[in-house]
């Protein structure tokens, strides 16, 4: 049997990801114990790296199933998917586990709920139109809006019509859109 | 012992049933010096081995082949160390029945499954290069014929 080396560049390369078939592992795995003997390897130090090697790898083999892995991508989505647009997700049954509703290749920016942080800068963005210029929203409908409070005070002063109760009220009114 | 072609060779020698591990440590250093004194290898190890013969030999209790191993892969306490114990006919009932690794990977809450790695870890076990068991990584079925 041909002695081998540990590879010098073990250190400087990075790792592929291989999918096995879970029925497979325990011949893969197993196959991988000549690795595991001094028999196997030319020195002891290539034996020391290469047992450790080896160990790590078939740590490695069943520490992350692929479909786990997509899983996890999935949980991430979904989390997103929650945060920003309110979707509300349904664990159907744990094992295997099914998720209701199902990933979708495409999103559209519909709100799911107004909680969600575009909901919530939908709410903003309505709140600024309505108190700014007055526009009617759905969740918002006061009237006038600050510039033309403010508009209607500037053309009272300027036309020598400014009623200081009637200033005071608009003001009062600004104030209130500002709280 | 090896010669100065780096070729291997070996001597093998017992002692008697009763002896402690002082006693066996001590006989091989002496006879390490003997035998070293008798021969043109270099001596580069040692091993003293103790051996627990059953008598009367017990049947197997289950039917799990001697190649269906379970594997413990443990690490240990310097970076990037690890020891690999495995254990032949492995019980099938350790394993886990549910989820991707159903059948493979062996449920490590089980009591029997804790009480040994408790051992490996808490005890003094160590890899073959000496360096003190840790952690248990992972457990899995293996097929080691």
């Amino acid at each position: 049997m041909i002695k081998i080396s540990f590879p010098t560049d073990y250190n400087e390369r990075s790792c592929y990801l291989v999918a096995i078939n879970a029925s497979l592992m325990p011949y893969v795995a197993g196959a991988l114990r000549w690795f595991e003997k001094r028999g196997s390897w030319l020195t002891d130090s290539d034996y020391e790296q290469g047992y450790a090697a080896f160990a790590a790898l078939e740590a490695c083999l069943m520490k992350c199933c692929l479909d786990d892995l997509i899983e996890s991508n999935d949980r991430l989505y979904r989390m997103l998917d929650t945060a920003i647009y309110g979707t509300a997700y349904t664990v159907v049954t744990s094992d295997p586990l099914l998720v209701e509703p199902l990933v979708q290749p495409v999103h559209t920016l519909d709100i799911a709920d107004p909680l969600s942080i575009i909901g919530r800068m939908d709410d903003m963005s309505q709140l600024l139109q309505n108190a700014l210029n007055g526009t009617e929203t759905p969740n918002y409908s006061d009237t006038p809006g600050i510039r033309e409070l403010l508009a209607n005070i500037i053309a009272a002063i300027e036309a020598g019509e400014s009623n200081d109760e009637d200033m005071l009220a608009q003001l009062v009114q600004i104030a209130g859109l500002l709280a | 012992m090896l010669d100065s072609s780096d070729s291997a060779a070996g001597v093998n020698a017992w002692i008697r049933t009763g002896s402690t591990v002082a006693d066996g440590e001590s006989a091989l250093i002496t006879f390490t010096s003997a035998i070293g004194a008798l021969s043109d290898c270099a001596i580069v190890a040692r091993h003293l081995v103790y051996r627990g013969v059953e008598d009367p030999r017990p049947a197997a209790p289950g039917l799990a082949p001697a190649a269906g191993a379970g594997v413990f892969i443990f690490s240990c306490a310097d970076v990037d160390t690890y020891a690999i114990v495995f254990i032949p006919s492995f019980r099938s009932d350790l394993l886990l029945t549910s989820g991707p690794g159903a059948g493979i990977l062996i449920d490590q809450e089980s009591s029997d499954v804790l009480a040994f790695t408790d051992i490996m870890i808490s005890d003094i076990f160590c890899n073959p290069f000496g360096v003190q068991v840790t952690a248990l990584e992972s457990a899995y079925y293996q097929w080691r014929p």
